[in-house]
């Protein structure tokens, strides 16, 4: 018999129940399990899903020059990048790619092909991705992010950074250039890498099931890259270029340096060097090209010390008139043209010199008198001196490799004080090193070093820290920027006011008189010195190569500029090959600067010593035609008016008789034209002023 | 009370019905009941119109204070959710506001290179051509400089 059909029911019901109980039991314990014993577990994997780490890389900082104009900018890219192993069918991918890339399609899938083969064959198996594109356009990137989303999901679109420098190579050597990946590799971007690229951030982020960002915050914030306000002149430094180059071409120069400095507080206005490269162009990483790009992105200027030669008078004449011992007027025999000395080898003059004042020899650049100089006062001075002015000590300027510049040892002794019999007794100065060194042999120092040198001689005695780093600012995220400070040295007095301020005058004889006449300039007065130093390749001394340098500084009365020209290698003397980019690149300078001529119109007639100067000098060359005689008053120059530059500032004379005037004055190393007699009433420029470059204080005395 | 066969004679037979009342042919396809069908699927009618509807007002309370609950436990559960709700919201916003500045900055950087590659020095002689010439100095007057004009580096540190 059947069972009846409520027993049944009744039993299935009790069975759903059951089930449904155990179901819900199973539950209970499944969420017990979850929630309790792999809580942690759980959570953690959770927040690994939706918790992400945001690495946020910083702007690398921007480089501008001393007027705003930008130097160096990073701007965000996007780099296209494939694994080659995940690509299927290598030619339709390239098909497609290529022509939104603007690549060509059979030449991509050539390079995917042997770069797959290269991945399996170990060789690159840490390199997973292939670069397809580096810095793509917006459109680019619009178009991949369709064909990702579309058809290759496994195309990838990478952050990246590019380094533009508007400028092209203007600069190239101040300002460097980066590497691939975002270090710099030369200039400043190298020096000062790690202030200019900052650090990178962590951003905590909440992520949706797309990946898209909905909540976050900084962990640990970025810190934004230093911009960097360089001391160039972006006009002065294409113009310096540009005068570099066609004197590079002229005199047949291998390579080249010019520097300008304001030699009142030691900013560099422009820095050039020859041969020049483009920075937007990255080194070859293997054959010829590397080394020659790596040639380019030499700074001579910086890194290649060469003798001075003649150059290095300067610094032995300020000596004798700083000590007290010579005056421009003592009478000196620079001999016949050789000044032999037992046991040493003779010094040489072309020119046969006799006895003349100093200041002559200095303008006839007699390295006999030079000698002179240095063994009148003895080697100590002589030491003492070229460290003062600088020689043989880095400069500091913010550039990478600076050379420390030729320059040996005074002693070569022991820690106990006694004669070193490790140090080969050839490195350290002999007895006559210093007669050589007088007169720019057996020392060697880079264009900045000389600069500096210049500048003690053009701001009145002061030694000045070279540097290229005006100020420094880093942008805040919230907007706006913060300045960072930059260490500043203080010019220190190394020579008298008065030394100077005779040196200035024996240089500009040197422009107007002498070796440098090819320096002259158009309205300007100037001074300078040239120098050429025979040079060695590999070991053998070549008579018909020399390294051509001149120094000058312009215009004479409180200088603007100190400009600098080294030439390489290059078969003409510093007053031929170098002295005419001189005139070239301080013209251009003081004209961009706004320094009003001094010599209005054209430069008068020199003031020639009575006795006529033969051209005898090693640096001379035919002199020019002279310029027209200046008919225009003094008093009818205009105003001067340099906004770029520091200048001393005028003493208060009021009341002062006209010697003390002359006294306080001199001690400043500044010209005073004395109107009058009697005590001083009025003056011009007012007390506290700046003094304009080239400009003399004129004082009206009355009873 | 009815029964399936019932039901399926109302739903569909009657068509067939009405048309054979109208001379067509058709075959007898009519289920037979089955067995104690009619007691399974008995439906019973219920008169209700003698019961008088009485007024429960504990049962009124507990329906509305039950609805004045929930709807006072979804204020509570809105006012808690909605400001996390609210961050969320604004947080993303910011995040695209954020991403947005950065393109700005971006193209504002791209147009600054832009300006300082057409204003380059060699770029301004390129342009200039034969017309570039450098004056001489006697042929530049100078402004005379006002109080306070003289700029000097230095002092800007």
């Amino acid at each position: 018999m059947s069972e009846p059909v409520e027993a049944i029911a009744e039993k299935r019901v009790a069975w759903i129940a059951r089930l449904t109980f155990f179901w819900a039991f199973a539950i209970v314990l499944r969420l017990i399990f979850l929630q309790v014993f792999a809580h942690e577990d759980h959570l953690e994997r959770a927040n690994r899903q939706h918790d992400r780490t945001f690495k946020m890389p910083p702007h690398r900082g921007e480089i501008l020059d001393r007027t705003g104009h930008p130097l160096a900018v990073s701007i965000r890219t996007v780099t296209a990048v494939v694994n080659p192993q995940l690509v299927k069918n290598l030619d339709f991918f390239a098909s497609i790619v290529g022509p939104v890339l603007h690549l060509d399609p059979a030449a991509l899938a050539a390079e995917l092909r042997i770069h797959k083969e290269l991945e399996r064959s170990t060789i690159l198996r840490s390199r997973v991705y292939y670069q397809l594109k580096r810095h793509i356009s917006p459109e680019e990137v619009d178009s991949m992010l369709y064909l990702k989303r579309n058809t290759f999901g496994f195309l990838e679109l990478h952050r990246d950074s590019l380094r533009e420098y508007p400028n092209g190579s203007t600069g190239a050597h101040v300002v460097g250039s980066i590497d691939w990946s975002g270090d710099g590799n030369s200039g400043i971007e190298q020096k000062l890498n790690a202030e200019l690229r900052g650090a990178s951030g962590d951003l905590q982020a909440l992520t949706d099931a797309r990946g898209g960002k909905y909540f976050g915050f900084f962990s640990k914030p970025p810190v934004e890259g230093v911009d960097l306000t360089l001391t160039i002149h972006s006009v002065i430094q294409h113009e310096a270029e540009k005068f570099l180059e066609e004197g590079v071409h002229a005199s047949s120069a291998a390579y080249g340096s010019v520097l300008v400095m304001n030699p009142r507080n030691g900013e560099i206005l422009a820095l050039a060097n020859y041969p020049n490269f483009d920075p937007r162009e990255e080194i070859p990483r293997t054959g010829s090209g590397k080394q020659h790009a790596l040639e380019r992105r030499r700074n001579y200027a910086v890194l290649a010390p060469i003798e001075p030669g003649s150059v290095m008078k300067v610094v032995t004449v300020a000596m004798g008139i700083d000590t007290g011992r010579f005056t421009p007027e003592t009478e000196m025999n620079c001999e016949s043209g050789s000044f032999p000395r037992p046991g040493r080898r003779p010094i040489r003059d072309l020119g046969r010199h006799g006895v003349m004042p100093l200041s002559m020899a200095l303008v006839k650049s007699s390295n006999i008198c030079a000698a002179k100089v240095a063994i009148a006062l003895g080697p100590d001075h002589l030491w003492d001196y070229l460290e003062r002015f600088g020689l043989g000590r880095l400069t500091g300027l913010e550039a990478p490799s600076e050379s420390r510049g030729i320059f040996k040892p005074r002693h070569c002794l022991d820690q106990d004080g006694k004669p070193s019999k490790i140090i080969d007794q050839r490195n350290c100065w002999g007895p006559a090193s210093h007669e050589y060194i007088a007169f720019g042999h057996e020392i060697g120092a880079t264009a900045v070093q000389l600069a500096r040198a210049t500048a003690i001689v053009a701001n009145g005695g002061y030694r000045v820290k070279p540097h290229l780093v005006l100020s420094k600012s880093r942008a805040k995220r919230g907007g706006g920027s913060e300045p960072v400070p930059v260490l500043f040295q203080q010019p220190e007095r190394v020579i008298k006011p008065e030394t100077a301020h005779i040196m200035r005058r024996l240089m500009q004889r040197v422009v107007d008189e002498g070796t440098g006449r090819r320096a002259r300039l158009d309205g300007y007065s100037a001074g300078g010195k040239t120098g050429s130093a025979e040079i060695y390749v590999n070991g053998v001394k070549r008579s018909d190569l020399n390294n051509a340098s001149f120094i000058g500084f312009a215009p004479v009365e409180n200088p603007a500029v100190v400009v600098v020209v080294s030439l390489g290698r290059t078969p003409r003397q510093g007053g031929a090959a170098a002295a005419p980019i001189f005139k070239n690149v301080a013209q251009a300078a003081l004209r961009i600067l706004q320094v009003p001529a001094d010599r209005p119109g054209d430069a008068p007639a020199p003031a020639r010593s009575s006795e006529p100067l033969p051209d005898i000098d090693l640096d001379d060359e035919p002199e020019p035609e002279p310029p027209p005689v200046n008919l225009i008053a003094e008093a009818d120059a205009p105003r001067p008016f340099s906004p770029l530059l520091q200048a001393p500032r005028v003493p208060d004379f009021q009341g002062k008789p006209v010697i003390a005037v002359l006294h306080e004055a001199a001690r400043a190393g500044l010209d005073v034209e004395v109107l009058g007699r009697g005590r001083a009433r009025t003056q011009n420029p007012a007390p506290g002023e700046f003094l304009p470059p080239g400009r003399r204080i004129r004082v009206e005395f009355r009873p | 009370m009815t029964s399936l066969a019932g039901l399926y004679d109302w739903l569909v037979a009657g068509k067939a019905a009405t048309a054979a009342d109208q001379g067509e042919e058709s075959p007898d396809y009519r289920l037979r009941a089955l067995p104690r069908e009619d007691i399974l699927l008995f439906v019973k009618e219920i008169d209700n119109e003698r019961v008088a509807a009485v007024r429960d007002t504990r049962d009124w309370f507990a329906s509305v204070s039950m609805v004045a609950g929930v709807l006072v436990t979804s204020l509570l559960l809105i006012s808690i959710l909605l400001p996390g709700g609210y961050q969320l919201l604004a947080s993303r916003r910011v995040d695209i506001l954020h991403q947005q500045r950065e393109q700005l900055i971006n193209q504002l950087r791209m147009l600054r290179v832009e300006e300082a590659r057409m204003l380059s020095p060699q770029r301004m002689e390129e342009s200039a051509g034969d017309r570039y010439v450098a004056p001489s100095p006697d042929t530049v007057v100078h402004i005379v400089p006002t109080a306070g004009a003289t700029v000097a580096s230095l002092e800007k540190r």
